[in-house]
């Protein structure tokens, strides 16, 4: 009998979110399309949250690097947007983003606790303080159009790199790979002496999450379909998920994934009708998982389970 | 919403998976209840109005100021007299406003005009604030067909694109067109030397951009040219600067709050050129009411109405509109162009005779409209009224100084000192 309940568990655990992968790939055919537009901002936020956890979860190195990459995804998106294809320009953006964390990486995984998180900063206002100063200098104006997706196609793109994301994120995390951020993650000295190439680790990882990124910048741009720096770069997408990520839980990695799509539904939800009570509840919130909750709703589950 | 859990399946992973489950129900109950409200689709007996639009946020002030409250006073003197006539209904309709925030954030702002066009179904859009805004849902009216009248925006750009954007509308007065009432006003005071600072964003940028060759065209020298970013605390500096550099002219292309920083700066260090001269935020009223009329007495500002002009209802809109604000809470630019937006969209409307916006777009691109900021008349869809005007506070009214044309007082030369 217990054999047989852990083997229904295992085709539920598959199947249920193959269900939904099925669902929300024809959910566009069904739903109002307002909905359609929503749930590309809840994409957003999730495959931000997301790549986000890929590399700070396991290592808990705190990047506030977010809207840089998401950054140069929106710019990628401007300038190459009218001359080559969609699916191209988004890849390439997410390229450029894997490149620039790559440079980044090798330049400050060295670094850690708040100097890690300082320079990640740091080095989003930077490139938007340059792009605004390249952009006076050379085009003599600030902001770009960019071409138009119509939100059916954004939300298959959306979805696409969603699932790609949570491939990866399962990916890295089940591998040796992932095991070994997670050393890293709890104690980096030790990781070290057992032989990990910790620098290059970390590097690699901390690119593959701003491809992501990156990719969503590029999407999100034919959205807004006029974008500059302030826009691009906005510090929002740095602090966002990591707030997200922590409501959820940095720890299994749907922790993450829920804190991300709760919100997005509550600021979906609350925008139109209690505009100012959206940052305020979002702020209450907050307190009180830090305060409550130091695993965030993932933990509250686990507590929950084990009691039972 | 979600896919995980092909790993390890053991009982750590089902509590994920309900948990999903939940959060799909969450999803779908707040997405019904958002729905619920939506538009039923019969007979109109009014005509809904979307309007998304900083209500928090650094825009809020300026969309407040400007926008917000010609609007609210327009649907309300509308309603009042019953609404307007459409005679493809036989009767007139009163007017219903939906407003969002966009919490000055331009995703948000692009998505709730997606949502007022695509859920909430409304007739009409009237435009948010700010440039950037302003481009950035010019792409979408057009594709939805939505004829949109923005009113602050304040860049040339617009021009190359206007072709790509039908639906779209440009209602002030553009950089190039202000420009051109600032020079002859220079030249006709004296004018020698020049200071020309302004901001890294796109109205100061293509303010100097038109102004910078003029000037030096017309033997004015510039003896300093100076940028600074956008948000800046400290400008004293570069005032100094521009003091020690001794010129007849200052000439800032600035944002409301450098407006107000360099005024107190300059104030406080005795930067006293002949000519001071800041672009945005020197109209509002809150200006004069923050330092003082006799502070402000003879700074000149970007752009300015005053109900002294000569057009019909001039002075009826201004009372009425500082009845309904107060004061202090006007602004002497931008409130009356931003009523003139909206009365050229109801003599569309009733011109039209039907609120089909197809139709209502051609009458607004092919008509010439009487409004309190004179005849209006779209060419590519940019409003045409050249010059533009150059104002001037002169005992707490903010006169029209230039062009010379539309002058409501002479310029005062040499500025006052400060007090």
């Amino acid at each position: 009998m217990n054999h047989a309940t852990a083997k229904s568990k295992k085709y539920l655990s598959l199947g249920l979110p193959l269900l939904f992968l099925l669902l929300l790939a024809v959910a566009p055919l069904w739903i109002p399309p307002y909905w359609v537009v929503s749930f590309n901002t809840i994409f957003m936020y999730i495959i931000l949250t997301l790549s986000w956890a890929i590399f700070s979860g396991p290592t808990r190195y705190i990047s506030l690097a977010t809207a840089a990459f998401f950054g140069v995804g929106v710019y990628a998106m401007a300038m190459m947007g009218q001359e080559l294809p969609f699916p191209i320009v988004i890849a390439l953006s997410g390229g450029l983003s894997f490149i620039l964390a790559l440079f980044i990486g090798f330049l400050t995984l060295r670094l850690k606790g708040v100097y890690f998180i300082i320079f990640t900063f740091g080095i989003s206002e930077l490139i938007r303080h340059l792009v605004l100063w390249w952009e006076t200098k050379f085009t003599g104006t600030v902001g770009r159009w960019v071409l138009m997706m119509d939100y059916t196609t954004a939300y298959y793109f959306l979805l696409a790199i969603f699932v790609i994301t949570v491939l990866s994120a399962h990916i890295i995390r089940s591998s040796k790979f992932g095991l070994a951020l997670k050393g890293i993650g709890e104690y980096e000295e030790a990781a070290l002496h057992i032989g990990i190439d910790v620098t290059t680790l970390k590097t690699i990882t901390f690119a593959v999450s701003a491809f992501f990124m990156g990719a969503t910048g590029a999407i999100m741009a034919t959205r807004w379909t006029y974008i500059d720096p302030t826009i691009a770069f906005n510090p929002l997408f740095s602090f966002m998920p990591v707030l997200m990520a922590i409501f959820g839980g940095i720890g299994p990695f749907y922790g993450p994934l829920l804190g991300a799509a709760i919100f997005a539904i509550l600021e979906e939800v609350l925008i139109t009708k209690f505009p100012y009570y959206y940052m305020l509840l979002f702020g209450i919130i907050l307190i009180a998982v830090i305060l409550f909750l130091p695993n965030g709703l993932v933990g509250l589950l686990k507590k929950g389970e084990k009691r039972v | 919403m979600k896919k995980d859990k092909k790993r390890p399946l053991t009982l750590q992973n089902y509590p994920g998976a309900v948990l999903i489950l939940a959060f799909m129900l969450f999803t779908g109950v707040c997405l019904i209840l958002t729905q619920a409200q939506a538009a039923s689709g019969k007979a109109p007996d009014k005509i809904r109005i979307g309007n998304a639009i900083s209500l928090s946020g650094p825009y809020a002030p300026g969309a407040t100021t400007t926008q917000i409250a010609p609007y609210d006073m327009w649907l309300k003197e509308v309603n009042a007299k019953g609404g307007i006539f459409v005679k493809e209904y036989g009767k007139k309709l009163p007017l219903e406003m939906i407003r969002y925030d966009d919490k000055s954030d331009i995703g948000t702002a692009v998505k709730l005009i997606e949502k007022l066009i695509l859920e909430d179904k409304v007739d009409l859009l009237l435009p948010p604030w700010g440039t950037s805004m302003n481009f950035a849902i010019a792409p979408i009216v057009t594709k939805y067909e939505y004829p949109v009248m923005g009113v602050t925006v304040d860049s040339m750009k617009i021009k190359e694109i206007a072709p790509k954007i039908p639906y779209f509308f440009v209602h002030l007065n553009q950089p190039p067109v202000k420009a051109e009432a600032i020079i002859p006003l220079l030249k006709e005071l004296g004018v020698k030397t020049a200071a020309v600072v302004h901001h890294a964003d796109l109205h100061g940028i293509e303010f100097a951009g038109y102004v910078m060759p003029q000037l030096s065209i017309n033997g004015i020298d510039v003896v300093l040219y100076k940028t600074y970013p956008m948000g800046a605390k400290d400008l004293s500096p570069l005032l100094k600067q521009v003091k020690a550099a001794d010129v007849d002219a200052f000439l800032a292309f600035t944002y409301p709050p450098e407006t107000f920083l360099i005024t107190g700066q300059a104030k406080a260090i005795g930067l006293n050129p002949k000519l001071f001269y800041m672009s945005i935020g020197t109209a509002f009223a809150a200006y004069r009411e923050t330092f003082g009329a006799n502070v402000v007495e003879g700074v000149m500002g970007t752009g300015a109405w005053n109900p002294k002009v000569p057009y019909p209802g001039a002075k009826d809109f201004w009372d009425r509109m500082i009845q309904a604000v107060g004061p202090g809470k006007v602004d002497w630019y931008g409130n009356a162009f931003c009523y003139s937006s909206v009365q050229v969209l109801e003599q569309a409307i009733e011109k039209a005779g039907t609120l089909d916006r197809k139709k209502i777009r051609s009458v607004i691109a092919g008509n010439t409209f009487d409004t309190v900021i004179g005849p209006v008349r779209y060419e590519n869809q940019i409003n045409v009224q050249s010059p533009g005007e150059v104002g001037q506070w002169q005992n707490g009214e903010f006169e029209i100084v230039a062009a010379k044309a539309k002058r409501t007082a002479n310029p005062i030369y040499p500025k006052p000192q400060w007090p």
